[in-house]
């Protein structure tokens, strides 16, 4: 037997040995103790939020959040930093499928982005813009650039930059960190939320892109 | 308790099927494959986890699924633009050192 089959045959009595393990340690899971749910609902009305999920994204874990967010903007940076003189010159592929009644598709997914919205699933949002932004890419409506402009980067960051600001502005004014003070909770939330979407949407669609910039597409 | 077990352990199969993908695959985008297979399981494991309660769903292992679908996406935009650089600067789109001498 060559050493690579060898190998293969290696890997898998490992895996299999570890899978076992995971498998033991699933059927030797505790007990859920304390009930989270109903911690988490007869805590909802002091978040002045309708959805709990928001609510623990944006309050309980809003730690969690952040640092969600700073990895997304690594992931972005990565992007921003790829010194490509291809994409300008890439030609729209007119074999890309053109859908004839793009308008309402676009008012459809406007729509659906201010339920979402309005519901407080904010990501979800945040996630369809993006998906806007493709299908705008693919109508040759949207075109990759090599350099991002400023207001581009301005709303790419806006998301993380306002959490933090908020953040340091509660721990400045003698709250806890992230703890929203009670007059401007609502204030703060839509703030964030806000930002929280337009720079989501904006850094999925360029990191489906692959390009640092995104420009409008101008007829020739 | 029968349903989560039984989501959990096809979690945890679905976590060795990616992982031997990600050692034995020599393809880059086969493995960048192989970890969205393993993050996908880490999410159904999560929402197997939120449903141990009789009365209702656990919404903390929910939002935590959110937030790894963020860090999933990020990871794999992040491998795809390494992928892209590497097959840029050596021409070949595995880790292999074979290639290496004929291109520079």
């Amino acid at each position: 037997m060559s050493t690579s089959v060898l190998r293969v045959i290696l890997i898998i009595v490992l895996l299999s040995i570890f899978e076992l393990g995971l498998a033991i340690a699933i059927f030797l899971m505790p007990e859920p103790t304390i009930s989270m749910t109903e911690l988490v609902h007869s805590q909802l009305s002091e978040t002045e939020m309708t959805h709990s999920m928001t609510a623990l994204l944006l309050n309980y874990r809003s730690m969690d959040m952040l640092l969600g967010l700073t990895i997304l903007f690594i992931a972005l940076l990565s992007v921003l930093h790829r010194n490509d003189t291809t994409v300008s010159s890439q030609k729209p592929d007119d074999s890309d499928f053109v859908l004839p009644s793009l308008h309402w598709i676009l008012m459809l997914i406007v729509l659906t982005t201010g339920i979402l919205f309005w519901t407080e699933r904010y990501l979800v949002a945040g996630a369809l813009l993006a998906g806007c932004g493709v299908l705008l890419r693919f109508n040759h409506l949207l075109q990759p650039q090599p350099t991002a402009g400023l207001s581009l980067r301005l709303g790419l960051s806006s998301g993380l930059l306002v959490f933090i600001s908020i953040a340091l502005a509660t721990m400045v004014s003698g709250y806890h960190w992230l703890e929203y003070p009670e007059d401007w909770v609502n204030e703060s939330i839509l703030l964030i939320a806000v930002s929280l979407t337009i720079s989501i949407g904006l850094t999925l669609t360029i990191l489906s892109f692959g390009a640092p910039g995104i420009s409008w597409h101008k007829e020739k | 308790m029968t349903k989560v077990v039984f989501y959990s352990l096809v979690a945890v199969g679905l976590f060795t099927i990616g992982f031997y993908t990600l050692l034995v695959e020599a393809h880059l985008l086969r493995k960048i494959m192989a970890l969205n297979i393993m993050f996908t399981s880490l999410f159904l494991l999560l929402i197997a986890i939120a449903a141990r309660y009789p009365q209702a769903i656990d919404p903390l292992p929910h939002a935590f699924v959110l937030i790894g679908i963020l860090i999933a996406v990020s990871a794999t935009a992040l491998a795809l633009t390494l992928a892209r650089r590497i097959y840029q600067e050596t021409g070949q789109t595995d880790l292999s050192e074979k290639q290496e001498t004929g291109i520079s």
